[in-house]
């Protein structure tokens, strides 16, 4: 038999849609900022329902860097 | 006018370049020309910052790249909290930062926004065999079965749209060394093709349709033309292929393993990453992305029949011209057609600049965080 995948729930209406601003599953988005050395929290944009994830794991190229990242369901 | 520059040096919009204690600063002018000032302090930049926005994709007036995204935020930041200056006032600078802020992409927590997967070469990977590609992704055992239908004969079409930042030639390019020599260009509206594929048939749409128009009536046009292909494959333009004959090779080995109307995505978005390499039939409707479907002859001849399809392309306020993937992915549901994909990925998505949304990068969930010429680079 073909395995079969295990995948999240999400929202399958409208998860195609572009994941900026409101997240890749409408959950929101958290906006860090490169202060040289760490990534600090510079605007917090949760959805209902919707809790920050983890902080960009990537360090910043240049000081002053944003980064935007998905919001997770909680 | 975008930079296009791999390089600081060459990069058009660099000026007044000086050593400040050991940091190299420069005038960024393009930020400037958005604003539409001459000079502010935060528009002297660094060398790691100019170092960044050339490993990333040109920026232009028109839509930024994550570090001029970074460096404009800040602009129009402290201009707006000045109340504005001089050529920018108050309220410009505020509608300036929005801007900056939504053309930052919602990436995930282990992604570089800054890099552009579309300039990696999988040049040296030309020589590797099916089996090279089946030991990370293995076939299915089903498609070992003499009962199966298998996919020798294939029709190819690749859908276009105009985009500020090319992807055709690569993507086109990427399909032919990949074994499928003859791809047809479905383009939709005003897309110059490069020399490089002006052998290649085409149909061009004019005025231009939509994703969706264009989509449907390229897969129906596919079949019209060769309606006894054992395998439709179905292309987006910012589609990278491992580009290598071997793939074709595999995917000949592989499809098709179920009896029956099945569709294949090439391509395993982020989302659908599973942990046990190989061949999954997806458990619910596809939603995350349309880059590269291949289709079975009966599948091909249920969509073109579905009510979906044209229901479809008659929802209110021009819903109907995208989501391909997400009416595939109904489609397949509603006929109870299996939709079969990789994972590992065996195409990646490289769009910077999508042609149907404003802001949407082939980013997180829009890309294969593993893309199978990746992982045999690393093996």
């Amino acid at each position: 038999m073909m395995q079969t995948a295990t995948i999240p729930s999400m929202n399958e209406e409208e998860s195609s849609a572009p994941p900026h601003s409101s997240g890749p599953n409408g959950l929101g988005y958290t906006l860090w900022r490169f202060d040289g050395q760490e990534w600090q929290i510079k605007k917090h944009c949760a959805a209902e329902g919707a809790v920050m994830g983890p902080p960009p794991a990537v360090d910043g190229r240049f000081k002053g860097q944003l980064r935007a990242t998905a919001c997770l369901a909680s | 006018m975008s930079t296009g520059c791999i390089a600081p040096e060459s990069c058009p919009f660099r000026e007044q370049v000086c050593n400040v204690a050991d940091d190299e600063v420069a005038t960024c002018s393009l930020l400037g020309n958005i604003i539409g000032i001459e000079n502010h302090p935060a528009m002297r930049v660094g060398r790691d910052a100019c170092d960044a926005c050339c490993d990333s994709y040109p920026p232009s007036q028109q839509d930024l790249n994550p570090v001029v995204a970074s460096l404009l935020f800040e602009l129009s930041e402290q201009i707006a909290d000045a109340g504005g200056v001089t050529g920018c006032d108050r309220e410009r600078a505020q509608e300036l930062n929005r801007w900056a802020e939504q053309s930052l992409p919602a990436v995930a927590a282990d992604e570089d926004d800054c890099i552009d997967i579309g300039r990696r070469s999988y040049a040296h990977l030309k020589g590797i065999s099916p089996d090279t590609i089946a030991k990370l992704l293995p076939r299915p055992a089903e498609s070992n079965s003499e009962s199966k239908s298998k996919a020798e004969t294939w029709a190819v079409g690749i859908t276009t749209a105009p985009r500020r930042l090319p992807t055709l030639e690569q993507c086109a390019l990427s399909i032919i060394d990949s074994g499928w020599s003859d791809p047809i260009l479905f383009i939709d509206g005003d897309v110059a093709v490069p020399a490089s594929l002006s052998r290649l048939d085409y149909c061009r749409r004019q005025p231009a349709l939509g994703a969706f128009p264009n989509y449907a009536l390229s897969l129906a046009e596919l079949f019209m033309r060769d309606p006894h292909a054992d395998a439709y494959m179905m292309i987006q333009d910012d589609a990278m292929f491992l580009g290598v004959p071997a793939m074709r090779q595999y995917l000949q080995s592989v499809l098709w393993p179920l009896n029956g109307p099945s569709i294949a995505s090439l391509y395993c978005s982020r989302k659908y990453n599973q942990q046990a390499p190989g061949w999954h039939k997806f458990p619910a409707n596809w939603v995350w992305g349309a880059v590269a479907f291949v289709f079975s002859r009966d599948a091909v001849t249920e969509f073109l029949t579905s009510p979906l399809v044209h229901q479809h392309r008659a929802l209110p306020d021009d819903q109907g011209l995208s989501k391909v993937d997400v009416l595939v992915g109904q489609f397949a549901t509603a006929a109870n057609i299996p939709v079969l994909f990789p994972s590992p990925s065996l195409v990646q998505h490289i769009g910077t600049v999508s042609t149907i949304w404003n802001f949407a990068r082939a980013v997180n969930a829009r890309q294969a965080s593993q893309f199978l010429g990746d992982l045999i680079r690393a093996h």
